[in-house]
């Protein structure tokens, strides 16, 4: 197990600093140079050259990327060029909004997709088996952009046809009002929880039908259990490990949906800023926040394979058996 | 296992036999309701593409400044948007504009996929190992992050969608099919292969290739509707396709803003992206069943020889070092494989 993790958590650094070098050079090979774009079209090529001076851009670019990286290493991530403030503060202010609405989101998703999918597994034939599977085909395929339009088309205030949930904004002290900031995600994360949920259902429904024909459940019936007790008890357990890997890829599946969700709802969350920063060329601010979500994403990645591997017996087994020989 | 017809007749009769399996495959899922559904839409799709390229009901620079969000009229059997454009005309267009994402996004994952494939199977252990770390850790970096990276060069464009969805999707692909691929390259045939003399190279493209074509397929038409859907989002935050360029995830997000006033108008869009992505769902889900023998005898028949595993829609996230178990799953089939013959 400690071999794993440690094997793991190599992996993770040789990928952090893959992506750095990728996203240090996905800024520098645009055309121009990166402080002739933040200048603007018609600045002084003295206004360039002190630009590009204050930001230390007139180094070598091995020089740049140490700089960059032990600033990173020291958690300093530098500062917005536009506003002034600091990339980490601005960052978290807004991932205040983001994170909640994912996690939010994510259990949601949880909540209808396991149990509908232990239902379709159950239930091999009938009405209902077709009609969850038919529910989920076609809410699996639903655009967020577009599961959130008809939502907001139902339930948004104002607009909808039973207006019981703010459609659009986010209260303006955050969380500071927890209710209304609470409500104000509940739309949000049901668009996004709708439509990861039938994707969740269609994974547990299909890992459970695998295990339905294996050994265990027949064992499991043999030993006086009913078919749908067995994969309701013995089943579930058995493909646990793989929901959880399920969950973690979802997570970070679910993030285009959730940006283009928050910026339907007009909730200040991290994609409008990443999104106007991209726009406004503010690239330093843009290197670093880019990375501080990439290493984010791998840490979620990280964690996820460790809960696997504690959540599989049979790993866990194999791996003492890999150390054994050695 | 080894034929000793000539090469030539060889190649002949595996072309007959690869034409009479892509028959079975297509037959099997024509005969189901769900699968006749499904190549009807996807048929019709490609048609409106072709007849797009010719003809569209009205010009697609026409817009009609007197009749902005117009409710559905024989003119404009969709209405019109916010600039007085039509529709149905802009849908029509949009369509070629999305069948050239989902060609060259899935050719983009096919080729990933199979480089990384290979790259797992290579004999040096440190490339199988940079491969290992590639698709397992990348894999939970979300497609947006990888296209707001590109789109700090290249701005708004096609290029980003494909590429974002290509890596993500190929890195995904690699990782589904390397089961199947260790399976095929440590099976009996692989190794009569090797013990005649045959290159690595040689036992890859003639017997692990083959038979990654099932899981790929299956997959792949599952990945075409991702990328529809992963097109719809980047557009709508102004890094997929570019303004001006018709496209179904465009015609949604410039109806996006004023659903509470007109929103007949938003309905149309987002239908027809459904309608398509669940056409592609189903197909993958038929093409699984079509093309494994044990379900669909008309491949049994023939005596084709088909791959052990079928993709499987799940197949949950693998951590890295699990290696070892994929290794005993696989030398477990193999054992299987013997005692069938």
């Amino acid at each position: 197990m400690l071999k794993f993790v440690v094997r793991r958590l190599v992996l993770f650094v040789v990928a952090l600093a893959l992506l750095s070098v990728v996203v240090f050079a996905c800024l520098r090979i645009l055309p121009g140079n990166v402080a002739a774009v933040m200048a603007g079209t018609n600045s002084t090529p003295e206004r360039v050259a002190a630009l590009s001076a204050q930001m230390g851009l007139d180094r070598s670019y091995p020089a740049q990327y140490a700089a960059w990286m032990s600033d990173m290493a020291h958690g300093n991530l530098g500062i917005s060029m536009l506003t002034g403030r600091s990339t980490m503060a601005e960052t978290w202010g807004r991932a205040q909004v983001t994170l909640p609405l994912i996690i939010f989101g994510l259990i949601l998703s949880l909540i209808i997709g396991v149990p509908l999918g232990v239902v379709g597994a159950t239930r091999r034939t009938g009405g209902l088996h077709s009609v969850l599977r038919y529910v989920s085909l076609a809410a699996g395929a639903v655009p967020a952009l577009w599961g959130g339009l008809l939502l907001i088309m139902v339930f948004g205030q104002g607009v909808g046809l039973v207006g019981i949930f703010p459609a659009q904004g986010f209260p303006d002290n955050g969380w500071g009002s927890p209710g209304q900031a609470f409500s104000s995600l509940i739309l949000p994360a049901l668009s996004v929880g709708i439509i990861s949920g039938a994707q969740m259902m269609r994974y547990t429904q299909s890992a459970l039908d695998g295990v339905a024909e294996s050994g265990y459940v027949t064992m499991a019936m043999a030993a006086g259990s009913t078919r749908a007790r067995a994969i309701r008890t013995t089943g579930l357990r058995i493909v646990l490990p793989e929901l959880i890997s399920v969950t973690g890829l979802s997570f970070a599946q679910m993030v285009t949906g959730v940006l283009v969700i928050e910026n339907l709802f007009s909730l200040p969350g991290l994609a409008s800023m990443l999104v106007s920063d991209v726009g406004n060329r503010d690239l330093i601010k843009v290197q670093s926040e880019l990375m501080l979500l990439a290493a984010f994403f791998l840490a979620v990645g990280l964690v996820t394979d460790i809960a696997h591997r504690i959540a599989d017996p049979r790993l866990r087994a194999g791996a003492s058996l890999e150390g054994g020989v050695q | 296992m080894t034929s000793v017809t000539p090469w030539r007749a060889h190649c002949a009769s595996a072309g007959a036999s690869a034409i009479a399996s892509v028959r079975a495959t297509f037959g099997f899922i024509w005969r189901r309701g769900e699968g006749k559904f499904s190549l009807l839409v996807l048929a019709a799709w490609i048609f409106v593409c072709l007849l797009a390229v010719f003809w569209t009901p009205q010009p697609l620079s026409q817009s009609d400044g007197y009749n902005t969000w117009a409710s559905p009229t024989p003119a404009h059997p969709m209405g019109t948007d916010g600039t007085g454009r039509d529709m149905l005309s802009w849908l029509m267009a949009g369509s070629g504009t999305e069948l050239q994402i989902v060609v060259a996004t899935c050719l983009l994952a096919a080729l990933i996929g199979v480089l990384f494939v290979s790259f797992s199977l290579a004999r040096s252990g440190l490339v199988s190992e940079i491969a290992v770390v590639i698709t397992d850790t990348l894999l939970s970096i979300p497609i947006v992050l990888i296209a707001l990276i590109l789109a700090v060069p290249l701005g708004a464009s096609l290029l980003v969608v494909i590429v974002s969805c290509g890596l993500s999707y190929g890195l995904n692909l690699a990782r589904i099919a390397k089961p199947a691929a260790s399976l095929a390259a440590n099976a009996r045939y692989s190794e009569a292969s090797r013990a005649a003399g045959s290159s690595r190279w040689h036992i890859f493209r003639a017997h692990v290739l083959p038979n990654l074509i099932p899981v790929f397929s299956v997959q792949l038409s599952i990945c075409a509707g991702t990328a529809i859907l992963a097109e719809a989002g980047l557009t709508y935050l102004g890094i997929g396709v570019p303004a001006g360029t018709a496209s179904w995830g465009a015609s949604l997000s410039s109806s996006a803003s004023f659903i509470s006033i007109f929103p007949l108008t938003v309905v149309w869009p987002g239908a027809l992206i459904t309608l398509v992505v669940v056409a592609l769902n189903v197909f993958g889900d038929c093409l699984r069943a079509a093309v494994d023998p044990v379900v669909n005898s008309g491949l049994r028949a023939r005596g084709s020889a088909r791959p052990h595993a079928a993709g499987k829609v799940t197949a949950g996230r693998k951590p890295a070092g699990e290696a070892a178990t994929d290794a005993a799953a696989s030398d477990e089939a193999v054992m299987e494989e013997e005692v069938r013959l």
